[in-house]
């Protein structure tokens, strides 16, 4: 897997083109259904009552205006990062690293909006916007550069460079971006002209959620509508005949990998817009590999990652609140593990089943 | 500079190595078999949780026992799951590491594992080794460990001479370089794939249950491995997949860790704790990078083997 990133990226093109044309529906349903027994034994073995569990999980997630507004808001980032990493692995590219770039994207971000400003709250949120997709897709382009230069998988040094994204948060929050007097491990707060407005009022729902959809329907334009989508998609399909249709492979590493990464640096801005209001230690918290796990779930289709976003977004809304029954928030872990781990049983079936025993 | 050639420093190093090391030497059978396993941050998880749990008030090898025991059978199970049923190496891992971080959590909440739980590491706390530790500095550095550490001081050159100089370990080897090669030559891929994964998830767990029982004195955080198990994947390839390098390798991690105990003597100032730390992941970079197209990878790591595919 590691040594010749062509046949790299023939193999994840088996993955990917498995997934997307076979019962991938199927496998995230039953996953999804193995995933709610277990957290329903869970509830059980507790002993807490599964109906009274139930309806407060509802309430936290969906059946109030609150909880929709919860859901979405934990969506949001999730959404971003998965949308990166299907950008990549459409294009044959393993971006494993969506929790760096998500964390460098947070960085640009906190520059621009606690530190530059106050400015007209449009052009300070677009620039914070801009400025942090170009901290991720660079972050990114380090990754793909030393594969491109070197010959280093991408899998493995953006998986590295995450936790260097991660030690330099801790190391900004600590020293040079420390609040002023502050004990705490975290940056100022951002200026008010670049928080993001409330879009359901009465609800922590905020415009982030809508640019996260914009930035679905944007995936999708990008991958069936242009033209570097086409080469991006045929990179990722067969690279050998996409070189000899004239693309040149090394372009389009770099290209998919600058735009999933400015797609996770995005994500962390609207984080740090919208919920945060500044930079934190421990800001992503595993985050991007839940990302990835969603790029998957999702077929690698921008519209399934919404759906799929949606729903770990409602199941941690739901269980947040299902800790005022003493139900501990790590079972909506374990909820989101099964599926995926379903899911990747599912595409090993299907590997199975095409090449015979 | 002085205060790097002291006992004390390289002892540290020793010490902060040692958890990334025993799982290292796991990785590398798993990864010479042609195996990827991402997974192994959630075994270091489940092992640290088990050998907390499973002590409770019994002598602490039983916990250290216990969690290998848990851990080998998650790493068979695991094993089953990526290599005969082809599950893709990635996926399951990241769904691994979240279940396990979620479970460990829950599971600690649930039986109501405290911080005040500490006990001495007892027997597996440091332990000098008469006569060798009287070698002059190597002594002070090797053999005032933890007897977990000496347990990997005899697993390493085990695992190197099996992997090197027995047919065994050859055809485990075959199996990683060409799958399908090894298959039409009579052997069975799959077994040799699922057992060396269950080795790397056993010994995965003796790493994580020398974090929390030996390092921490007997208290499980939630998700405490914070990444010690990619680092341990970083090891293995900054070794070049040979056994015999997984020391240094670790070694030079653990370095790192413990500078930032004595940046202060060593380079006139404090150098801030996150900075060091990330250096052996920026060293990793730097060294795989360098290797690149000519490093002596398994051919076919992270490939499943599908007969009739190549």
């Amino acid at each position: 897997m590691l040594r010749d990133p062509r046949r790299e990226r023939k193999r994840l093109v088996g993955l990917a083109s498995a997934l997307v044309r076979t019962p991938t529906l199927f496998y995230v349903t039953v996953g999804f259904a193995l995933s709610f027994a277990v957290g329903s034994l869970i509830i059980l073995a507790i002993g807490v009552g599964p109906v009274d569990a139930l309806r407060v999980a509802l309430r936290g997630s969906i059946t109030s205006l609150d909880g929709v507004g919860n859901s979405l808001v934990f969506a949001t980032p999730r959404l971003l990062v998965a949308l990166g990493a299907a950008v990549a692995i459409r294009s044959g590219v393993f971006n494993l690293g969506g929790e760096g770039q998500l964390l460098m994207g947070a960085i640009g971000a906190t520059l621009v909006a606690a530190y530059l400003g106050p400015m007209p709250a449009p052009v300070h949120i677009l620039l914070v916007m801009l400025v942090a997709a170009v901290f991720g897709g660079s972050w990114a382009m380090i990754a793909a550069g030393l594969q491109v230069w070197r010959g280093a998988n991408v899998l493995i040094t953006s998986l590295l460079l995450s936790f260097v994204a991660a030690f330099f948060v801790q190391y900004l929050v600590q020293g040079p971006l420390q609040q002023p007097g502050s004990v705490f491990s975290q940056s100022s707060r951002i200026h008010d002209t670049a928080e993001l407005p409330i879009i359901l009022p009465g609800t922590r729902l905020h415009l982030g959620f809508l640019i996260g959809v914009l930035a679905v329907v944007a995936v999708y334009l990008l991958l069936h509508r242009t033209p570097l989508g086409v080469e991006l998609r045929a990179a990722g399909f067969n690279p050998r005949a996409a070189s000899y249709a004239g693309m040149s492979p090394s372009k389009l590493v770099l290209a998919s990998m600058f735009i999933s990464g400015a797609i996770g640096g995005l994500g962390g801005a609207l984080e740090v817009m919208g919920v945060q209001f500044r930079l934190l230690q421990g800001f992503a918290g595993g985050v991007g590999f839940e990302g990835i796990a969603i790029a998957f779930l999702g077929a690698l289709q921008p519209f399934p990652i919404l759906l799929v976003s949606i729903m770990f977004g409602m199941l941690q809304a739901g269980v947040i609140q299902l800790q005022r029954l003493d139900i501990p928030g790590s079972m909506a872990l374990i909820m989101e593990g099964l599926p995926i781990l379903v899911l990747a049983i599912g595409g090993g079936i299907v590997l199975m089943r095409r090449g015979g025993r | 500079m002085d205060e790097l050639l002291t006992v004390f420093f390289w002892a540290s190093a020793v010490r902060l190595a040692a958890p990334m090391f025993i799982a290292a030497i796991g990785e590398t059978v798993v990864q010479r078999a042609g195996m990827f396993n991402v997974g192994i941050e959630g075994m270091m998880l489940i092992g640290a949780f088990v050998g907390v749990a499973a002590r409770s008030g019994g002598a602490t090898y039983t916990g250290v026992i216990t969690a290998a025991v848990v851990t080998g059978v998650v790493g068979l199970l695991y094993g089953i799951v990526i290599a005969v049923l082809r599950a893709d190496q990635i996926v399951a891992g990241v769904g691994l590491n979240i279940i396990a971080i979620g479970s460990t959590s829950l599971l600690r909440r649930l039986w109501g594992l405290s911080a005040e739980g500490a006990v001495p590491a007892g027997i597996l706390g440091e332990q000098p080794v008469p006569v060798l530790v009287d070698i002059p500095f190597l002594g002070g550095v090797l053999f005032r460990q933890s007897p977990l550490v000496y347990l990997a001081y005899v697993v390493l050159p085990m695992v190197a001479f099996f992997l090197l100089r027995t047919r065994s370990g050859l055809l485990l080897r075959s199996v990683g370089e060409s799958a399908v090669a090894a298959d039409s030559a009579g052997v069975s891929v799959l077994s040799k794939r699922v057992w060396a994964v269950t080795f790397g998830g056993v010994m995965a767990g003796l790493a994580g249950a020398y974090l929390s029982v030996v390092a921490t004195s007997g208290v499980f955080i939630d998700n405490m491995t914070l990444g010690r198990g990619f680092l341990a994947i970083a090891i293995t390839i900054l070794a070049g997949w040979r056994p015999g390098w997984v020391a240094a390798a670790a070694l030079f991690f653990g370095a790192a860790e413990a500078l930032q105990f004595s940046s202060q003597a060593v380079f006139g100032a404090s150098v801030p704790a996150p900075l060091l730390l990330m250096l052996p992941f920026v060293a990793t970079i730097v060294a795989w990078s360098a290797v690149g197209r000519a490093g002596r990878i398994p051919g076919d790591l992270g490939r499943p083997f599908v007969r009739g595919e190549s």
